[in-house]
């Protein structure tokens, strides 16, 4: 099993294959199991967010039961096709989908936790919204998991996934962070430029805290992905830009996991601090459950 | 080091109801890992809440999700969100605690279940980590304690030491890496124990085992 981003970029430059291909070879060593059936489990994952994409956009979209969120991934779609946005088309792209993915998370319904439902939006994000201007094939977009999954496994491993221990850096930094590694991966970079844009995108995120409004993983959470999403995006370009890193890769994830340790607990998904303690985060939750935070 | 996410589908994955991978799907699996070890569906259910699964339970499913998992429901099962409703239905009590001390087992999502079937009963505490993925750290069962390193997958079972020695060797056999070995004294020669696994072995595991040992749960 890789060790570290360094040594993933290494392997790959060394052996001229893409990342996603060595995940692809770790998993089956891991697993004991065939190349195409691995690809057949990614094909699954994938039909599971692009559905929750559907669901989301789908007419007026979805609602979550305290109605918190709700059919606002519907309402910028519908801003998107007047056509007079500040933001380009596979920027907003990526902000409906991801929008979309998160309320249904919040309604309960089924998404794929990429690396966490909390932050399931930003990978289907990026992806589905790089489809059409890529011209990606179905297995261009298992590659893109793939190749996203790696990082993630690197970061969880290696520092944390989950809010409640090192905040939402943890969750919608290390999704964006994956994103945009698998957004340069699939636009044809190098696995360097991949380790470039992870580095970028999450460095940007450092610091984000966990403060869900009610304790419901709705506000801010749905919204935070939009910025996951774009951040990838931004990110990957700067990368395929050729623009580089003064903190490598690996040293960033040493970064976000020591950052996630000296943060208060009010602040790591228990709802106590944050938009969760402010007036009105308050107010909702008493008018939700009948007790302050 | 010993990796906690050793597959992709840990990273993209699982597949899952929301709104939480921690609160919710991870839930699920603690849920559904104390049904297991009680067999039979419930009377009782006493959930135990700590630190951050005790401040956001209501609002992330957690509830409902651990709730669905006893009653055998995976984390992808749609019917989770209705697994209050089917509770009360059948008559099963539920008691929810949201304890203001420390988790015992060190971890922020933390909860300690426990469930009685009106003969026996069953606890397990354990957490959920990140990403869909949980530990179980202690269990109870028929009174007696078994302390765990957390990593899934558990065999548990009861035999003598003499029959263990065949048990391990069958596992060998099925090419099986034990990772971690604990036991309690159980009874007159025989010990309870649990086996953590590296995976859990494909062919049979139960056929081949069963003869050497009784109430053999694959957690």
């Amino acid at each position: 099993m890789y060790q570290s981003i360094a040594e993933i970029v290494q392997t790959a430059q060394q052996r001229g294959v893409t990342i996603a291909k060595l995940m692809l070879e770790q998993e089956s060593t891991y697993s004991g199991k065939m190349a195409e059936e691995i690809i057949k489990q990614m094909s699954e994952q994938l039909t599971a967010m692009s559905l929750a994409v559907s669901k989301g956009l789908t007419g007026n979209g979805v609602a979550s039961n305290p109605f918190l969120t709700q059919h606002q991934a519907a309402k910028l779609a519908k801003y998107h096709q007047r056509g007079k946005t500040l933001s380009g088309d596979i920027v907003l792209t990526a902000m409906e989908n991801a929008i979309a993915t998160n309320e249904v998370d919040a309604a309960m319904g089924v998404v794929c936790a990429a690396p966490t439902a909390g932050s399931s939006g930003t990978l289907p994000g990026v992806l589905f919204a790089l489809e059409k201007k890529l011209n990606l094939s179905r297995r261009n977009e298992i590659d893109f998991l793939l190749c996203a999954s790696g990082f993630g496994l690197i970061v969880a491993n290696h520092a944390t996934i989950a809010g409640a221990t090192g905040g939402c850096q943890a969750e919608v930094g290390s999704a964006s962070a994956m994103a945009a590694a698998a957004a340069v991966e699939v636009s044809g970079g190098t696995p360097q430029q991949s380790a470039e844009a992870f580095a970028f995108s999450l460095s940007n995120l450092l610091g984000l805290v966990c403060d869900p409004v009610a304790g419901l993983v709705e506000v801010p959470c749905v919204d935070r992905n939009v910025v996951g999403a774009v951040n990838a995006l931004a990110a990957a370009d700067m990368a395929l830009a050729g623009l580089t890193n003064t903190i490598p890769a690996d040293e960033v994830i040493m970064a976000m996991k020591d950052v996630g340790e000296r943060m208060p607990r009010e602040l790591r998904e228990t709802g106590l601090g944050g938009l969760a303690a402010t007036p009105t985060g308050n107010q909702i939750k008493f008018n939700i459950f009948g007790t302050e935070a | 080091m010993e990796e906690k996410y050793q597959s992709i589908f840990d990273i993209v994955g699982p597949v899952m109801v929301g709104p939480s991978s921690s609160h919710t799907a991870g839930a699920a699996k603690l849920g559904k890992k104390a049904g297991q070890l009680l067999k039979n569906r419930p009377q009782k259910i006493k959930i135990d809440y700590y630190e951050s699964f005790a401040k956001t339970h209501v609002g992330h499913g957690t509830d409902l999700a651990i709730v669905g998992g006893i009653l055998g429901m995976d984390a992808d099962n749609p019917a989770l969100a209705n697994s209050l409703e089917i509770i009360k239905a059948q008559a099963i009590s539920l008691q929810i605690n949201e304890l203001s001390e420390p988790s015992p087992i060190g971890h922020p999502n933390t909860a300690a279940i426990t469930l009685s079937d009106g003969k026996n009963k069953i606890f397990l505490c354990g957490c959920s980590i990140g990403g869909g993925k949980i530990e179980v750290k202690q269990i109870e069962l028929d009174g007696y304690n078994i302390e765990l390193p957390g990593s899934l997958p558990v065999i548990l079972f009861k035999c003598s030491p003499r029959s263990l020695v065949k048990i391990l060797e069958k596992l060998s056999d099925m090419g099986s890496i034990v990772t971690a070995q604990n036991f309690c004294y159980f009874a007159e020669r025989e010990n309870l124990y649990a086996l953590n696994l590296k995976e859990m072995p494909v062919n049979d595991l139960e056929r081949k085992i069963q003869k050497y040992c009784d109430n053999l749960i694959c957690l």
